[in-house]
Order: C-alpha cells, then structure tokens, then sequence
C-alpha cells in the first residue's frame, strides 16, 4: 500500500461515516492563552482587518486603524504584547496582507498611536512565526483541519465552507473560534516545546522594540536570514519528528517508509553492540547515518518513555531473501535493549534540541568573526601571491589534451 | 575583551587591487615555501595537463578570494578537488580546508586526497583524542581538529556542517574548497566564511538544489536569498569579484548526452563528450544508442507495478549485453548497472524486484547523485503522474536521472506525460522545459 492509498481508505471511511476521521491523536496546532480570529484583505494599496477577541468583539479598521483594531482585539493596545496572541486565519492570505501593513508601521515614530505600533509589532510576530510549523504565534485553521482530519470528499474538495459544514461552524469570522476549538481538542503533539521557546524569543524581541520606540523590522544581512532560514528548518523538523510521536501519523508513515516496522532477527548484545531488524517493507528511508530510535510493538503502539525505547544509528541497510534488514548500532548499554524476536517499531530520532541550541550558536560565532567578507557581504579583495611561470603558461594554453 | 589571533599580523600578503573591505585574516603560508622545480614532481601537478584545471590552479594559487568552478556532469570535480588541493598544500604551502556535503563524500575526497598527499586527514565526528588512520586516511575527530605543520602546507577535509563546529581560532585556513558546492546553501557558506579568507566552489549548477527542509518564502525570488545554491547567490552579489572558470569537457558523458543536456539543462555552458569511445553491445551485436526511451503506460500512479516490472526487467535485459570500451569487451555485470528512479518507494520496489541481482545500484536521484555506471535504466520523474508536479519536473531532479550512465541509458516514459506538459507549458516554465526535454528523448 502506498500513502496515497492509505489516505484513500481514510476518504472513503469518511464518507461512509459522513464525517470527518481522525488522522491525529494529537492536536497539530499548539497555541496561547489569547486567541483573536483574524481576517485581512487587500484592496489596491488599503489593507482592511477584521478581528474578533477571545469576548468576541468584532473590530475592524484599515491600514493603521487595522493595526489598532488588532491591538485593541488582543488587549494589547497599551503597548504590553503580553504572552502573546494567537492568530487564527483560515488563509494565508490574511498572513501576506498583514505583512506589508506591519513592515510600514514597524518603526513606532511612523504610528500615530501606541495601539497601531503594538499591533503592527504583534502582526510582525504572527508573520514571522507563521512559517514554522507547530508555532503557537498563528493557527491556519483550514491546515490545522487537514492535517488532523479527512473528509470523505474527493482531494481538493476539502475547502473551508465544507468543513465548517462538517464541523457545524458558523460561517462568519467569529466562527474560527469554535472551528479551532472542534479541531485543537486533546494534548497537543508532544516535542513541540522548542518551537514554542522560539515564539517567545521572537515575542520578547518585539516587545523590546516597541518599549524602545523602535523599529522591529531589521535590515535583513546574510546573518539574519541564515539564522531565519535555520529555525525555519528546525521547525520543521521537530514538528516533522512531532508527528511521529502520534500513533495514527505513524500508521501512515509505515506507508511512507518513515516507519520501519519488523523482528528482530539479531538481538542487541549478541552481536556486538548491535540489532537487526527484518522488515516485510523495503521502502524504507532509514539510511546509513541515520540516528534512530525504537520499541517494543507495532507502529500503533504508544511511544514509551527513553527509558523504554532504543536509541542508536542505522549501520547498515540491506535487502536480504526479500525483505529488508536494518542494522542498527551504537546502541545505549541501559535502559531497554530489545531482543531477537520481539515485533519493533523505528523510527528517525527526533531532531536533539541541545544540538540544534548549539549549531546556532555555533553559527553565530562564525557570523560575528569580522574578517570574514562572506558573513558580513562585503565584496572581497584578493591578497595576492607569485605564481611560477609554468602555471601561468599551462592556464593560457588553448588545446585541451585528449584521452590516450 | 577580545583578542587577537596570535597569527593575525603575521599575513605578508598584500592587495594588488582595490580597497580592503575587511581586515586580513590569518594566513598560515606568509611566504612561499621553498620552490620545488616546476619540472620535479609535486603532488597535483596534472593539472597543467590541462588548460581548464592549470586556470582553476592558477586562481587559486594566485590568491583569488572567490573562484567559482561550474562543472558538466562528468567533468572530473573530485579529481580536481583533490589535485587542487594537493597542489595547494605541497607547492604553494597553505592550510586548506575541504569541505564537502556529506560524510561519504567527504570520506571518498579524502581517500582521493590521500593517494597523492601524505598531508591530509579526515575530520569525523568522536571523542577520541588519538589520531586513527581508517583505509590510508588519517583522521581527527572534531574536538581536536588542529593545523599540526607549522609551515603549512596541509589539509583537512570534512563535511560542510562537520566544519562549523570547527573552532576558527584553532583551525582557520587559507582556502576553502567547496566541493559540490551547488549543494551547499548561502547560508552555510556565509558561516564557513569565517574559517577561510580565499574560498574555491567546485560543483555542478544542473544538479538537485540543496535540501531545505523550512519555508523559503520570505525569499521568493531572491537571487540572494540564504536558501540558494552558494554560487548562484555569490555570483548575484558579488559578481564582479568572483572569478569563474568552467569545465566544459565531459569524460563520462557521451556525445549525444552532452547535446541534450546542453541544449536543455547548461545553455549557459554548453559542453562538450571527452569521453573514449565506449558502447553497450546487444547480444546480436548491435551497438545500443546512447540513450533509448521505452514508453510504458502507468495507470496507477508513479509505483504501478507495470513501471516497476518494467525497470527491473529492462535491467535484467542489460545483463545479457556486453559493455565495449575501446577494442576490449566484456559482459555487462550487474555491477556496471544502475537504476535511478525518483521516489523512495519505486527504489524500494525495484531493489526487492532484483534481488538476485545484488550488484545492480538501484536508488533515487539524489542518493546517485554523483555516481555513474556503464550502463542506467531510469523512470521519467513524470511517469504515474497525471498532473505537473513541481518535484517531478524539477530540472535538476531530471538533469541527474539523465546523466549517471556511461555508455547506455533506457529511460522509462509515460505516454501520458507530453499530453499534460502541452497542457501546462503556457503558463509552467517547469513544465515547457520537461515538455522540451521529453520531446528529445
């Protein structure tokens, strides 16, 4: 079965059950405390906002007005982002409206009021974290429905006026209230947490900025967008390993070759420090390198603590009578070893949140070293040396040779 | 307070043009060490062979800060790569830094680096403090990456992120070699920056872009953005500094390859087959085209089955050929064939299919990147589709599947493919350059 098969049977269980099905266990889309449903739309150069605040209130307004209507919605409109406001779209569009009407008021002597610059600031924060996955700053309510559930209509069907039908939401914008409250019910995937620290860092900044009077919105060096592109990656990768940590999301991934599921055929301990695992599946995307972990049971099983799973690096892959085995080494000497026959599950490791902390600073180092023309954009002078005669002849020779 | 490197004035290297943008960094070689004889023997020395490689030497060792090398498939990066920095090192007498991709092919430079310098050494990930030497490399594990010649005229060679972790005080160079630099982001290159003042990219500007697994959106169409191919963002900032010299003879690739992908994946750098004669036979004696296309219907989507018997039976096929190079032949073994399919699971598929063929290389585009077999059996991108697929008509993606094979490539093609590429050309320029390109197979 491939997943697009597997998400096929998950189409037509819907329809048969005329509703939508589970694709998570989990709720994809952490959030905070104070949600305000947005809506921003373009017209020519006038971006017009519609907000609705956790009482409900509608405000609305254009250009700075919008941004203060934000503000005003998000009870930040004193100049105290708070803990921040989640958004809740179900459009991006919101999102690329939002953005240019935030960088124009970004700078607070360019706002005619404090409400517009902390609505510009918080806007500024929702655009910016909208591209990491699993960001509480901003819920698209219409991926989060999605990602979490199927309907039983055909792909590209599954527009917002058939899930707020599905899910008996009102239609208006105060409706994503109850949509992300029907959609975000239960524990939020687990390993999310980092991401959430990256909200607040990002939050911390643009309250700093706006206490300073100042401008949120950088200039963007190379150093910047390295560092932007970086949690970026990182967000995905985490909210990509977060997925994992659901069982449902695993049952699929077995189709995607994310999930390695099989026996044991070499224990660990009695070969060295290592385990093999005999899969029926040889789509596999576990590799050489890879780091992994594992358990006891089918990809259905819950995830169990560290101390219960296995940890290590796949050896070696190979394809053996049909079927695939994946040897896996370095494994820890505590905690649980699986032994030769047992049914387990691996998976990719998820990313090392202390690996990822110390790339970026890491990173940054190497940043801040100041001769360097690439990290700071300058255009380079070259330092030169003496070069002997015999090279500068063979470079301005014109035949090339020909094999013998 | 900050201090200075002890070496940071110790640079004799002086700017022949223009105004010092930033300070002089460390350099390890203050002056050249003492002259070998150009017509001794020094490591790297065959690249004066060569005018396009004895240029390449010449920008480097003349002290170019930024020499970009573009490369056709074939052209001989790794065999430059490792001469270069051979030459570099033993002639000129610097510190040099190779960086490359991924750990295998960071572990093959080395092993290619170490057959003609006695110089260099491995930077791999561990805690041992005892330099081991592993198949003729010498290596040192991260933590302990040092210069250990005082003079110079050393190398180091690690993968890209192996590098950042490398303290810059302790281990900067004095030039960088990227190799398939094409893979590498501006954003890494940014950061390995700081470990070297002259920098050398070395890669193919056909290959797949560089995996970025976040949103890039915030630098749509930016040329700039830190998500590009280095190169492409050098050259689109500092273009005029930059100086560039391409390969543009293909010893791998055979004369009709080389015109196709010229014509529809390099019009900026055409090129041209260098290649010795060579041929795959068929059992009755007849010479196999360069590439032959094999229409295939898939009415299942990119893994029905009919596309995956169909690879591994072309491939078996080829085992009954005989591969021809020169006046000598010999039977096409399962080793001299691969097959290169774009998805995971079509490579899973295929490799359970030809099981009793262990020796066939089966995988995807961007796990053969780099490799090459005499003979290839490949699955159009687009086959299974019924829709323009972004990842399917990327050219990159297609440029790789066209391009691994020696003497012979059977591709794979949907006939329903050109029938939606004619529906999206108007408005996809991904889809009229896959429409082009599947019109001249």
């Amino acid at each position: 079965m491939s997943a697009a098969l597997f998400d096929l049977a998950l189409r037509v269980a819907a329809r048969d059950q005329g509703g939508p099905v589970p694709r998570l266990l989990h709720s994809p889309a952490p959030a905070r405390e104070v949600l305000v449903a947005v809506a921003a739309r373009r017209t020519g150069p006038v971006v017009h906002v519609q907000v609705v605040g956790p009482d409900g209130r509608t405000e609305t307004g254009s250009g700075a007005h919008g941004l203060a209507a934000i503000a005003r919605a998000a009870g930040c409109a004193g100049g105290d982002l708070g803990t921040g406001a989640t958004a809740l779209v179900d459009t991006t569009a919101t999102l690329r409206a939002l953005a240019g009407l935030a960088t124009a008021y970004a700078d607070p002597a360019r706002c005619a009021g404090l409400d517009v610059a902390a609505g510009s600031a918080l806007a500024g924060w929702w655009v910016e974290r909208a591209a990491h996955p699993g960001t509480s700053a901003v819920t698209d309510v219409l991926a989060a429905t999605r990602q979490r559930f199927m309907l039983g209509v055909v792909p590209g069907a599954d527009h917002a006026h058939a899930w707020r039908q599905a899910l008996s939401v009102p239609a208006a914008l105060g409706g994503l209230h109850s949509w992300h409250r029907a959609v975000t019910s239960g524990t939020v995937l687990p390993g999310l947490d980092a991401i959430r620290e990256d909200d607040d860092w990002l939050l911390e900044g643009q309250q700093n900025a706006l206490n300073d009077a100042r401008s949120w919105d950088r200039p963007e060096s190379l150093h910047i967008a390295a560092a932007r592109l970086a949690t970026r990656c990182d967000a995905a990768d985490l909210y990509d390993a977060a997925l994992l940590a659901d069982p449902l999301w695993r049952a699929r991934a077995v189709h995607t070759g994310f999930v390695c599921h099989g026996e044991a055929v070499v224990g660990a301990g009695a070969h060295g420090n290592r385990l093999t695992v005999r899969a029926g599946r040889l789509d596999t995307r576990l590799k050489s390198g890879t780091a992994v972990t594992g358990w006891a049971g089918d990809p259905m099983t819950a995830m169990p603590d560290s101390e219960n799973r296995f940890s290590g690096e796949v050896y070696a892959t190979a394809v053996e009578e049909g079927a695939l085995t994946v040897t896996i080494g370095g494994l820890r000497k505590t905690g649980y070893r699986p032994a030769a026959g047992e049914t387990l599950t691996v998976i990719p490791a998820p990313p090392s949140v202390s690996t990822i902390r110390s790339r970026r600073s890491t990173v940054a180092r190497l940043y801040r070293r100041r001769f360097s023309w690439l990290s700071q954009g300058a255009t380079p002078t070259s330092a030169r040396r003496g070069v002997p005669l015999a090279v500068l002849i063979a470079a301005a020779d014109d035949l090339e040779p020909t094999e013998d | 307070m900050r201090t200075l490197p002890k070496r940071f004035t110790e640079t004799t290297a002086s700017p022949v043009t223009g105004q010092a943008a930033t300070p002089q960094p460390v350099t390890a070689a203050p002056a050249l060490p003492a002259a070998t004889p150009m017509g001794e023997y020094w490591p790297g020395r065959e690249l004066l062979d060569s005018p396009m490689l004895a240029r390449v030497l010449l920008a480097a060792w003349s002290g170019d800060a930024c020499t970009i090398v573009p490369a056709c498939p074939g052209a001989g990066k790794s065999r430059l790569t490792a001469l270069l920095a051979a030459a570099l090192a033993h002639r000129v007498g610097l510190r040099v830094a190779v960086a490359a991709q991924t750990r295998e092919q960071a572990a093959e430079l080395a092993r290619r680096i170490t057959a003609v310098s006695d110089r260099a050494a491995l930077i791999v990930s561990g805690a041992g403090k005892k330099p081991v030497t592993v198949d003729g490399v010498r290596t040192v594990t991260g933590r302990n990456v040092r210069w250990t010649r005082a003079c110079g005229g050393e190398i180091l060679v690690g993968t890209a992120a192996r590098w950042l972790y490398v303290d810059p005080q302790m281990a900067s160079a004095d030039v960088l070699l990227v190799d398939e630099a094409w893979q590498c982001t501006y954003a890494d290159l940014g950061a390995l920056g700081a470990l070297a003042r002259q920098v050398v990219c070395v890669g193919d500007p056909g290959q797949v872009a560089p995996v970025v697994t976040g949103s890039t959106a915030r630098w749509e169409g930016q040329a700039t953005g830190p998500h590009q191919p280095a190169p492409v963002a050098l050259l689109a900032s500092i273009g005029d500094a930059v100086a560039v010299h391409e390969l543009t003879s293909s010893w791998r690739l055979g004369p009709q390859t080389c015109a196709l992908l010229s014509e529809h994946f390099y019009p900026q750098m055409p090129f041209a087959s260098r290649r010795p004669d060579e041929a795959v036979i068929a059992p009755d004696g007849s010479e196999l085209p360069e590439i032959v296309s094999y229409p295939t219907e898939a009415r299942n989507g990119p893994t029905d089955p009919a596309l995956l018997a169909a690879l591994a039976g072309r491939a078996r096929e080829l085992t009954w050929h005989r591969y021809r190079r020169g006046d000598t032949s010999a039977a096409l073994a399962a080793e001299d064939i691969a097959v290169v399919v774009p998805h995971v699971a079509q490579a899973g598929a295929v490799r359970a299919m030809l099981a009793d063929l262990p020796g066939v290389l089966v995988g995807t585009v961007n796990g053969l990147q780099g490799l090459e077999r005499p003979a290839v059996v490949a699955l159009h991108p687009m086959c299974g589709y019924r829709s323009p697929e972004s990842f399917a008509l990327d050219a990159g993606r297609m440029c790789v599947t066209l391009s691994r094979h020696r003497a012979h490539l059977s591709i794979l093609t949907d006939p329903a493919t050109m029938a939606i590429l004619d529906a999206a050309a108007a408005e996809d320029a991904q889809a009229m350059q896959g429409r082009a390109v599947l019109a001249a197979l």
